[in-house]
């Protein structure tokens, strides 16, 4: 009987249960606020501080644009989306090595309703994380804006993609190493190379062309559109690509949740 | 009477030291480590591999600092930062974990004298520090020409640089309650310190303040020492860099050899 009371039968969403699992992911992360908000705050000024030093009097512009202008939003979406990637996946992962997992999978919660509890929270300590940072590089510079959308769109789409790939990461994972390993590997090699600190017109042409390759290049392209109104890609094939890729792996986490893979036995 | 018969077979009581039991700690040290060589020993290189490109794009190739190019310049402080870094890693978490395990005991009880376990783990964190090092040497003389100017300063810095972190993150490891704190450390202070003595640009780039600063930190001089190594050119003076890193390495060791001995943090 309690299953039925808890979960309406009737195919609507278990609204309390996605927000209770919504709620304790967001309290694990606040819980160990030094670690969630200020090292990557810190990780950010650090970078602005280097690549600031060592260009200084040199006036140095990419498209016009003063270089620390370029660079603000590059590192901001940085941080947005390494949080949101680490929150997902050692957060699942977590769960999987001190076998609390069971905790979560029990209670009457669709494999919907586990991905938006995940995602969501995620998504909440990618874009904290993006405020912070944001307001910490203001101390040191200006920000113009260009276009809320932009801004908002692409650090909210970078922050779901983000939550969903260290998901999928954590479920596939058998041991905290691996998630690490898809962190040093992959993400960390195509945040780094997909112009955060560069504009594409640096490159040799070949890269260039990898470039465009790169789902990440997209996102942080369209997100810095939105500070400086100046962009190298295609910015609607750009909002095309993040929400096929958010679409194609929401559902991917919604089956794999669904389908036990490595989580029931 | 036969359990002191045993006692005296490992540990000699009059004198000595218990090299075998050193080995045995620096064995495992270097073992536990090289089980997880994806995560500490490719993933620093990788990290390196991507700094050097990412400066090296940004700063185009016309760059100089000196009389060098600003990718000789940057390759050695990449490497400093590496063993700076992964020495660091290697004793404050292997502590921690031991600590949080309750493995540490184990450490503790066999017949290991504070000096030896002080050395033993010391020892372990400099060898991760200088084969992480190695690696990524090797793969940035691919792309970026290396020179051995002067083979001693380079193995005197970087010796010295390693052991001097894994005795920081023996001491932290031993400081620590849980895990955030060694991150906290590593995250706050590490991090900073290694990225901003010259690993990335020289330092009469940043404000006087700062500069005068500069010549009191220590990374500054494994930096600067490392640099003139390789390339002949150096910011501050190499005599005042090798005096003040074998104070601070005395000092250090002294500490850790002071917290093992009282059992400070890790026998109650």
């Amino acid at each position: 009987m309690l299953v039925f009371e808890t979960r309406p039968r009737n195919g609507q969403w278990n609204i309390l249960g996605t927000f209770a699992l919504y709620r304790r992911e967001v309290l694990r992360f606040f819980k160990m606020a030094g670690q969630t908000f200020f090292a990557p705050v810190i990780t950010a000024l650090l970078f602005l501080a280097i690549f600031n030093l060592a260009f200084s009097g040199e006036g140095r512009s990419v498209n016009e644009v003063p270089f620390i202008q370029f660079l603000v939003p590059g590192l901001t979406l940085m941080a947005v989306m390494t949080a949101s990637f680490a929150n997902a996946s050692f957060s699942l992962m977590f769960e999987k090595m001190v076998q609390s997992i069971v905790d979560t999978l029990m209670p009457p919660l669709s494999p919907s309703e586990l991905t938006a509890g995940y995602v969501l929270a995620s998504t909440t300590r990618g874009l904290l994380v993006g405020i912070a940072v944001l307001i910490s590089m203001l101390i040191f510079t200006t920000v113009h804006i260009h276009s809320w959308a932009f801004i908002l769109f692409h650090a909210v789409s970078a922050s779901i993609l983000m939550s969903l790939l260290g998901l999928l990461t954590a479920i596939w994972a058998e041991k905290i190493d691996h998630v690490a390993s898809i962190n040093n590997f992959v993400i960390l090699p195509l945040t780094f190379l997909s112009g955060t600190f560069y504009s594409n017109q640096h490159l040799p042409e070949i890269f260039q062309k990898l470039l465009y390759l790169n789902p990440f290049f997209y996102v942080i392209d369209g997100f810095r559109y939105g500070f400086i109104g100046v962009h190298d890609g295609n910015l609607l094939l750009g909002i095309l690509i993040l929400t096929i890729l958010i679409v194609f792996f929401w559902f991917s986490c919604v089956k794999i949740f669904a389908s036990g893979y490595k989580l029931k036995t | 009477m036969t359990s002191r018969t045993i006692t005296r077979e490992i540990r000699p009581v009059i004198s000595g030291t218990n090299w075998q039991g050193i080995w045995t700690l620096y064995t495992r040290e270097v073992h536990r480590y090289l089980k997880i060589f994806g995560q500490t020993l490719l993933a620093p290189i990788i990290t390196a591999i991507l700094f050097l490109t990412v400066f090296g794009i940004v700063f185009g190739e016309n760059r100089t600092v000196g009389k060098l190019s600003y990718i000789e310049f940057l390759a050695p402080g990449l490497l400093m930062m590496t063993i700076l870094q992964n020495a660091f890693a290697n004793t404050s978490t292997s502590i921690i974990s031991q600590k949080i395990n309750e493995s540490i005991v184990d450490t503790l009880m066999p017949p290991l004298s504070p000096l030896e376990l002080t050395i033993g783990f010391i020892l372990g964190g400099a060898t991760r520090g200088l084969m992480v090092a190695l690696g990524v040497g090797l793969s940035l003389s691919i792309v970026v020409p290396i020179s051995l100017h002067n083979p001693g300063a380079i193995i005197l810095f970087s010796v010295s640089a390693a052991v001097m972190m894994g005795s920081m993150g023996l001491m932290t490891g031993i400081w620590a309650k849980k895990f955030d704190h060694v991150s906290t450390v590593t995250n706050f202070i590490i991090l900073p310190l290694s990225f901003l003595s010259g690993t990335f640009f020289p330092i009469n780039r940043f404000p006087d303040l700062l500069q005068v600063a500069s010549h009191y930190n220590p990374f500054f001089y494994l930096i600067d020492g490392l640099r003139f190594g390789f390339t002949n050119q150096s910011t501050g003076s190499i005599t005042t860099g090798v005096f003040l890193v074998i104070i601070i390495n005395i000092l250090l060791w002294s500490t850790c050899y002071w917290m093992l001995r009282v059992g400070y943090k890790i026998k109650d």
